[in-house]
Formats: C-alpha cells, sequence, structure tokens
C-alpha cells in the first residue's frame, strides 16, 4: 500500500482527489494539506511513500516542500500537479527535485498511474 | 400529464387537492363519483392515468376496481386505499389495477406513482446536477462529479465543458449547476447554482431558491449539503429557480 500526501489548497478539489485516489487498492492517503505552513506542521511526513504538491499555493509554491519532505524521508516521490503546462516546467521541477509532473487536465485515473509509476523506477 | 379522478366519497377530495397542489406536470381533466361514471370517462380516453380512491372496505371493493379498470385497459390505475392488508392489495392488482397503495402513504409518493403508471420520467425525483469547467481543471471535475455520483446515487450527475455549459442547461435543464462562473446563461432559472471559483483566493458563491451565501474554499461537504438542499426542495416540487 503507497501512502500518499495530497497538497492542494482548493478543499474541494482535494477532497474529491483523496476521495477518488483512497478507491484505489494500493494507494491511501495519510495527509492532506492547504498551504506550506500547514504542511510543515504536520507529524507524519515521514511516513509518506509519494506526495502530490499543487503547484500554486498560497504562501508559495508546492515544490518549496521538496526538501522538507526528503528530509523527512529520503526515498519520498514527489509528483507536482499544475494546471499550466507551461513551457519548461518539466524541466524546472526535475531540477528542483520532483520527479513526475501531473496534468490537471488528466483523468483521475491518470493521476493515480503517475504515482505508481514513480514509485515502479 | 392528464388524471382522471375517481372519487367516491369525500374526504379524498381534500387528499387530491392536496397531492396535486402545484405539480405542473399533472392536470385533473375529468373527475367521477362514480364508478359508472368512471367507467365512461376512461372509456372515453385522453387521460393518461387514473386515480380511485376505493372506500371503507367492503365485499364490492375489489368488483370496483375491476368495473374501472375493464372500461378502458390502456390507461393505469391507481388504486388508493385504506386497506393496509397485502392480500386485498394483491386482489386489487389482480383486478387490474397498476398500483395499490395505502392512504398512510405519503402524498409525495401519490405524485411518483401517478407519475411512473403514466410513464414520466422514472427519475424525476431525482436532482439533476450539471458541472462545468475550464479545461485546464478537466480532472478535478471529473472527479467531484464521481464523488457526487458515489455518494449521492439518485442524483443525475453530467459534466460538460465551459464552452458548452449553455446548450446543456438547455438540453438537461439542471436543478444545481456546480461552475467555475456565474449563472449567465439564464440569471434566476436554475434552483441552485454554486459558483466555486477554480482558485481557492478567489470568491466562491452558493445561491439555493435564490437565497446566496458566500463559501471560503468550500470544500466536498459543503458541496454534498448543497445537492442534498437542491435534491429536497426538487422532492418537494417546491417552486424551484430563483438562482
Amino acid at each position: 500500500m503507497l501512502q500518499l500526501l495530497l497538497v492542494e489548497d482548493h478543499a474541494a478539489f482535494r477532497g474529491a482527489l483523496e476521495f477518488v485516489l483512497n478507491r484505489q487498492p494500493d494507494l491511501e492517503v495519510v495527509g492532506r494539506c492547504g498551504s506550506l505552513g500547514e504542511c510543515r506542521r504536520l507529524r507524519n511526513l515521514g511516513d509518506v511513500d509519494v506526495a502530490l504538491l499543487d503547484l500554486n499555493l498560497p504562501d508559495g509554491e508546492g515544490s518549496d516542500l521538496i526538501g522538507d519532505l526528503r528530509e523527512a524521508n529520503p526515498r519520498v516521490k514527489v509528483v507536482i500537479l499544475s494546471a499550466s503546462m507551461e513551457p519548461g516546467l518539466r524541466d524546472r521541477m526535475a531540477g528542483l527535485g520532483a520527479n513526475a509532473v501531473s496534468d490537471k487536465t488528466a483523468g483521475p485515473v491518470d493521476i493515480a498511474n503517475d504515482v505508481r509509476r514513480v514509485c515502479e523506477a | 400529464m392528464r388524471v382522471l379522478f375517481v372519487e367516491l366519497h369525500s374526504t379524498f377530495r381534500e387528499a387530491a387537492s392536496l397531492v396535486l397542489d402545484g405539480r405542473p406536470d399533472l392536470e385533473v381533466v375529468a373527475q367521477a363519483a362514480s364508478v359508472a361514471e368512471g367507467r365512461r370517462k376512461m372509456a372515453l380516453g385522453g387521460i393518461d392515468a387514473a386515480i380511485v380512491d376505493i372506500p371503507l372496505p367492503d365485499e364490492g371493493a375489489t368488483d370496483l376496481v375491476r368495473e374501472l379498470c375493464g372500461a378502458n385497459p390502456a390507461v393505469p390505475v391507481l388504486v388508493l386505499t385504506t386497506i393496509v392488508e397485502h392480500e386485498v392489495h394483491e386482489e386489487f392488482r389482480e383486478a387490474g389495477a397498476g398500483e395499490v397503495l395505502s392512504k398512510r402513504i405519503t402524498a409525495e409518493e401519490i405524485v411518483a406513482a401517478v407519475r411512473r403508471l403514466a410513464g414520466g420520467e422514472p427519475e424525476l425525483n431525482g436532482v439533476k446536477v450539471l458541472i462545468s469547467y475550464e479545461e485546464s481543471h478537466l480532472s478535478y471535475r471529473d472527479m467531484v462529479a464521481e464523488v457526487i455520483r458515489e455518494l449521492r446515487p439518485q442524483a443525475e450527475v453530467r459534466t460538460v465543458y465551459l464552452r458548452a455549459l449553455e446548450d446543456e442547461i438547455e438540453r438537461v435543464d439542471p436543478h444545481l449547476v456546480i461552475c467555475s462562473r456565474p449563472n449567465t446563461v439564464d440569471p434566476g432559472g436554475r434552483t441552485a447554482w454554486v459558483t466555486l471559483a477554480a482558485e481557492p483566493e478567489d470568491t466562491s458563491e452558493a445561491c439555493v431558491a435564490g437565497q446566496r451565501r458566500v463559501l471560503d474554499n468550500p470544500g466536498l461537504d459543503v458541496l454534498l449539503g448543497i445537492v442534498d438542499e437542491t435534491a429536497e426542495m426538487v422532492r418537494g416540487r417546491r417552486a424551484l429557480g430563483g438562482c
């Protein structure tokens, strides 16, 4: 079972994403938060296998959390969620240590598959 | 739907007006005060369903049902009765009744039964929800739809691209629209409209039956609550629209 952290500031979308991912037999959402500050206060960051990070957060970019996450668990995988697939985004995120960038225009199943893929790699 | 009432005793008159009050899709086109008159009106046609109230139990009840149903087998007959015994209901069905309800049921159930019998929309009591978002948020739109479908199975949930919203509203006539934009398609024409901003720092707003309230980054529980509120209004056939 892969343990997931959801970082998304839109409450309804975060709830929907959690619901859909939890229905996958091999995935379980163990943490959720809506801002960098809120995420940094979570006590179970070390338990997370895969973090899904929304890029636009009220107090910064989701990618700002990558350092905190790796400190808590050096093997954690990071998937960035983005609504705007601006040119160069993938490279920029890879440079910051993200394992994948998921497009919000993709279906829920694609996001689940991205989570699995980064764990297999 | 055109409905014939066969009123065999006076208390039903009250029930009838209660049941039909404010149902835009039901119309009482004929009334009859006896089975003989009911038979004549059934035979004339021009009606989609008949409701007959069977008075207090007596030996003749099943015969009354048989006589009435036999007048025009094409017209489905709903029998209302104070008799609650299952065996008697079975007898009425064998005598031709399309459906038998004891009068302990609610007005809503009577209306639903008439609609069912007359071949109306089977899901008429369900709330129709339409979700529309920018293409950049497609997966989120679909996930919200999936959650509502799963947790509120009686709701009929559709999704549409923002650019096709207007056509879809006209086609589906949804009770509740969840959309990144306010209602500029038919302002006031929906029972409920949630403007769910794509970015949480932008203002979201709920409108239910003309009552507006600001939502501060609403969660799924809030959306589901509005689905329930809207469904309640649809079930009660209360004044729809206003948003």
